[in-house]
């Protein structure tokens, strides 16, 4: 992220009111379609994520780091023990091939926490390259802000030293999913 | 531990952290190891294989399967009735 964005961020009458971001390696998802990894799938993901997901790797990254992202962004982390109140099945990211970001759905603890911190909504960004998923997670609606956001992530994940043809994928990318 | 569930978790622990159950109970260090997905998938393994709630930094602090599997023992003795 350049400094001019971070300062825009950071100002006093920036309009984020939290923020959270979080990258995977995509090839760790192939975990889920393993004995070792049905646990995982069961506890982390809603049956409605489970369904849409369809054991894609590339779409189990990009729903967990939207779920951590937004966990973050409220100040907690993903946690199965209960201790930081947030599951994973109290973030559901709902996402339909086409659209331009998912839409977020907190339950329980989840929904909880963020009426604490008085956030009426939480929007996601998220972007891969063939090898990593990135998502950034914001309590903010401003669309200029949100594009700069997303600008920033390309950038980051542009910049990433990855090897051959791997590069930054655009939206077109996911919507042929 | 039963001999069987131990063989039975050992295999899927392998899993999560993308080795064979022989080089994971070699003396891999896990130390390095203890991603994200890692913490959440050992804890769903724990609680599925033996109804038990482990909390992520005590994971963490397990640099060694021997060290998990201590963990879950000791977890297990202490819901033991009479203890």
């Amino acid at each position: 992220m350049t400094a001019a964005r971070s300062l825009a961020l950071a100002g006093p009458d920036a309009p984020v009111r939290c923020l959270g971001i979080d990258l995977e390696s995509i090839e760790r998802f192939n975990l889920v379609m393993k004995p070792g990894g049905r646990a995982f799938f069961d506890r982390v993901y809603t049956s409605g994520e489970r369904a849409s997901t369809s054991g894609n790797p590339l779409l189990l990254a990009l729903y967990y780091t939207a779920k951590e992202a937004v966990a973050k962004a409220l100040g907690t982390g993903l946690d199965l023990s209960g201790a930081a109140a947030v599951s994973g099945r109290d973030i559901e990211i709902r996402w339909t091939p086409g659209e331009e970001r998912p839409a977020v759905a907190l339950w329980r603890g989840a929904a909880a926490r963020a009426e604490q911190m008085h956030l009426s909504d939480v929007v996601v960004c998220w972007e891969h390259t063939p090898r990593v998923a990135c998502a950034i997670a914001v309590g903010t609606d401003c669309p200029v802000l949100l594009a700069s956001l997303v600008a920033a992530l390309r950038e980051a994940l542009a910049a990433l030293p990855l090897s051959g043809s791997a590069k930054c994928a655009s939206d077109d990318t996911l919507v042929g999913l | 531990m039963d001999a069987d569930i131990s063989t039975s978790f050992l295999a899927k622990l392998a899993d999560v952290f993308e080795v064979d159950a022989t080089t994971l109970q070699s003396g891999l260090s896990l130390a390095e190891r203890w991603d994200s997905v890692a913490v959440l998938a050992t804890m769903a393994l724990i609680d599925e294989q033996f109804a038990l709630t482990v909390a992520p930094d005590e994971l963490t602090r397990c640099t060694s399967v021997t060290e998990v599997l201590a963990l879950v023992d000791q977890r297990v003795g202490l819901r033991s009735p009479g203890r």
